[in-house]
């Protein structure tokens, strides 16, 4: 947070440019309670007609002009505060769609389309496997398939498949390999 | 002679439900990243290091690593030699080492299913926000617009405390924060009440199907391609993670962040529920007893030293849950000092203008010597003007756990970072990833006992399976972006998964020790590593680790059950908003929450009765047809 140059006030200031109907000049400002700090209370007066402008108008006016009033100044909202007067906030800028949503979008096309790929490739290698065995199918493979049973005990071959320990073999090393 | 209780069924040499060879790993690399990746996951980016500020930093990690040593490696080396020697997915192998605990398998299945449907919600939100961060201004740095458009013109992310209440802001918004607002109203729009559902959040459920569609594209073909996505998956989060500790080393206020954590507190050793979590922490960050580990190892060519591997894989685990918390509270660090500073220049700002004094005449130094002064001179003006106590500790206190942590508080963290956006996407981009790599060993849990089991006929492909385990997932998971789905997510995770994979680890240091027997497992471990385990394995399994996962046991469900069962509900219209209101759970939620504490458990007792069953109809049968002549049955069953 900055820190505020306030102007403390009840009542307007006429600034010329506002285009009042009468004429106001500087002179109709009146300060009141001016303090080291760069924070003062004002009226303005009306002339012509000899009193002090209501101070809903002179509201109104200031918080159309804010701008131009900063800009004046070389200050913005933060630095040059009205007292009850808050200031107007600038409209958010919605794009006209929220970005994540084509983000989004974009990832999932992404994923779609990598998923239908790898779908794609593994129906083409099911098929491919599929004609290859079928061509392959003799005596000889049948013979390698099947297991043989000795004793009831399914003797696996020896081999990397699936590190199974052939039960008939195993027992009978360990029985043999403390003597 | 060993039998029927053997490995392996006769006729069924492979594990593959298709008949085919057993799918394999690349190479030894993959395998083990995929195990670090289903270890390391979010909890060890959100709860350890919550876990080292609350009880006392340095000190955690005494109770800390007496778990990892004693309960968490022992355990870890247990699933991973059984799922290498029997090369089966979890029911498979509790099948293989006794048809009586075929239940484990099954529960632990339901347990993961459990998780992931809870775990990839998480993930949701996750990729929620990513595809938020790619806007500059991020969309959770400012509360957005009330209609009639007036207010201050500081939307800040203190609420106004000066003069009267500023329209403009939506109130919701300005009365908490606008991360917060972003996190509760936007993403969750959550309801004040569990049993007020609203309706389905469309943004979030576009965003479930979204990461549904990612991890099935990831685990399509099972191993096949996890190992390939693994290397992005399980490397990426380190490097961010490096990336984020060299920045937020380079912050200020990261030093008073480190201090904070690591400040030891030896008084807190005397408090068992730090035991309590330790264990509890080192048990869930391993992901343990899902099944996982079990499934990535029966993948491993049988020889293969799975004791080096449990142990480095378990220091990996631990080594990056410290990595973590040092990354996320230099952060923190830095955070507190930001938020410190705000609420010193808040205070400044208001005495200078009560004071009248020069503008920037009090810097933050000064700050407590003028008010001191100050304070002596005019009390009665300091006292009205309500100044907020501004304490650095309080500040460093703030941190949370769980989403808290990464949805609100980093998040609000990356916001005062230059280049915001950029450390958005890169902390949301390591949050999905790591939650991914754990994503991908839950579904191998739940995918490989599937297959083995053969559910489908065989010449169905696996991308079939896979695609509909991910599909029944998804629609399942519709219920947690309903709008009280947060509060349900909760449930999920504190009351499905903890109590049920502690019984289960228990059955399985039991099972492998007791019923399958120590000395075949030692001789089984000798032949595929080449080395028998030394007394220190063999005394944790014996006796120390069921010690330990038993009184853990008792000690959760003594905790569970001696506070009753409350939930904190976002309510706007609460007089102490935007604290969270505590409210009890309606009587029916209780009912579902003790329904998943104890359902997935139920099946070890189930399987059990039911195979007892069966084998007596199988016995009575073979009395049956003693009336013929005997076949030679060679097996001495």
């Amino acid at each position: 947070m900055q820190r505020h140059k306030r102007f403390l006030y009840q009542r307007y200031p006429n600034v010329e440019e506002v285009g009042m109907p009468s004429a106001h000049r500087i002179s109709h400002v009146l300060l009141c309670n001016v303090t080291q700090r760069v924070s003062f209370w004002f009226v303005v007066t009306d002339p012509s007609k000899n009193h002090t402008l209501p101070a809903v108008e002179i509201q109104s006016a200031i918080r159309m002009n804010r701008n131009r009033i900063n800009n004046a100044f070389f200050l913005n909202d933060q630095t040059l505060e009205f007292l009850r007067i808050p200031s107007t906030l600038a409209p958010p800028t919605d794009p006209p769609v929220p970005i994540w949503i084509i983000i989004f979008g974009v990832i999932f096309c992404i994923v779609i389309v990598a998923t239908m790929l790898l779908i794609l490739s593994g129906i083409q290698q099911h098929r491919r496997k599929n004609e290859g065995p079928s061509e392959m199918e003799d005596t000889e493979d049948k013979c390698e398939n099947t297991i043989t049973i000795e004793n009831g005990i399914p003797c696996d071959p020896l081999d990397m498949k699936g590190g199974h320990i052939n039960d008939a073999f195993m027992t009978e090393d360990e029985r043999l390999t403390p003597l | 002679m060993a039998c029927a209780t053997g490995p392996d069924p006769p006729g069924d040499s492979s594990g593959d439900g298709g008949g085919e060879e057993r799918p394999a790993w690349d190479n030894r690399l993959q395998y083990l990243l995929s195990c670090v990746g289903f270890a390391v996951g979010l909890g060890n980016f959100w709860r350890f290091p919550y876990l080292c500020q609350t009880y006392g930093g340095g000190t955690f990690l005494i109770p800390y690593l007496i778990a990892l040593v004693f309960e968490g490696i022992p355990l870890f080396h247990i699933e991973l030699a059984i799922g290498q020697r029997l090369r089966r997915g979890s029911i498979g192998v509790w099948m293989a080492i006794s048809p009586y605990l075929g239940g484990v398998g099954l529960g632990c299945l339901t347990v993961s299913f459990l998780v992931s449907l809870y775990y990839n919600t998480i993930l949701t939100w996750v990729l929620w926000y990513l595809l938020n961060s790619f806007q500059h201004p991020l969309p959770w740095s400012a509360c957005p617009l009330d209609l009639n458009r007036t207010g201050q013109a500081i939307c800040s992310l203190w609420p106004a405390r000066d003069g009267p209440p500023v329209p403009g802001l939506v109130e919701e918004c300005r009365d908490s924060s606008a991360v917060s607002y972003f996190w509760y109203r936007q993403t969750l729009n959550i309801t004040a009440d569990i049993s007020d559902s609203g309706s389905v959040q469309w943004q979030l459920l576009v965003c479930l199907a979204a990461s549904w569609a990612v991890l099935y594209l990831c685990v399509i073909r099972g191993i096949e391609t996890t190992g390939k996505a693994i290397y992005f998956t399980a490397l990426f989060p380190y490097l961010v993670l490096t990336i984020f500790l060299i920045r937020g080393l380079t912050l200020p206020g990261a030093t008073q962040g480190l201090v904070y954590l690591f400040t030891p507190d030896m008084q807190v050793l005397w408090n068992p529920r730090v035991w309590l979590d330790a264990a509890t922490q080192i048990f869930f960050s391993l992901s343990l007893a899902f099944g996982g580990h079990i499934a990535f190892a029966s993948y491993n060519p049988p020889r293969n030293n799975c004791e080096r591997d449990a142990v480095a894989i378990a220091l990996v685990n631990s080594m990056t849950s410290l990595y973590a918390s040092i990354a996320v509270f230099s952060v923190l660090g830095f955070k507190a000092v930001n938020d410190h500073g705000r609420c010193l220049d808040g205070n400044i700002l208001r005495l200078i203008n009560a004071f009248d004094l020069p503008d920037q005449s009090i810097s933050r130094d000064d700050y407590t010597a003028v008010l001191a002064r100050l304070n002596v001179s005019r009390p009665e003006w300091v006292a009205g003007l309500h100044l907020d106590a501004c304490r650095l500790e309080d500040f460093l206190e703030k941190s949370a756990a769980g989403t808290g942590l990464a949805f609100i508080v980093f998040a609000e963290a990356v916001l005062h970072m230059p280049g915001a956006p950029g450390w958005a996407v890169l902390f949301f981009g390591m949050l999905f990833t790591l939650g991914l790599s754990s994503m991908f060993g839950n579904m191998e849990s739940v995918i490989t006992p599937l297959l083995d089991l053969g559910v489908m006929p065989r010449g169905v492909p696996k991308e079939l399976l896979t695609g509909l385990a991910c599909l029944v997932c998804f629609l399942s998971a519709t219920c947690f972006t309903l709008q009280s789905g947060s509060y349900w997510l909760e449930i999920f995770d504190h009351y499905a998964a903890p109590l049920n994979l502690i019984f289960f680890a228990f059955f399985e240091v039991v099972g492998v020790v007791y019923v399958y027997g120590m000395k075949r497992f030692c001789d089984d471990i000798a032949w595929m590593t080449g080395r028998r385990p030394g007394l220190y394995w063999q005394v944790t399994w014996k006796v120390v680790s069921p010690l330990l996962l038993l009184t853990i046991f008792v000690a959760y469900i003594s905790l569970l059950a001696s506070t009753p069962p409350s939930y904190k509900a976002w309510n706007p219209q609460y007089e102490q908003f935007p604290s969270r209101q505590e409210k009890p759970y309606p009587g029916w939620v209780q009912a579902i929450c003790v329904l998943l504490s104890f359902l997935p458990a139920l099946s070890v007792p189930a399987v059990t009765l039911v195979q007892l069953l069966a084998r007596r109809r199988r016995k009575q049968q073979d009395v049956q047809q003693d009336m013929g002549p005997k076949l030679q049955d060679g097996g001495v069953c």
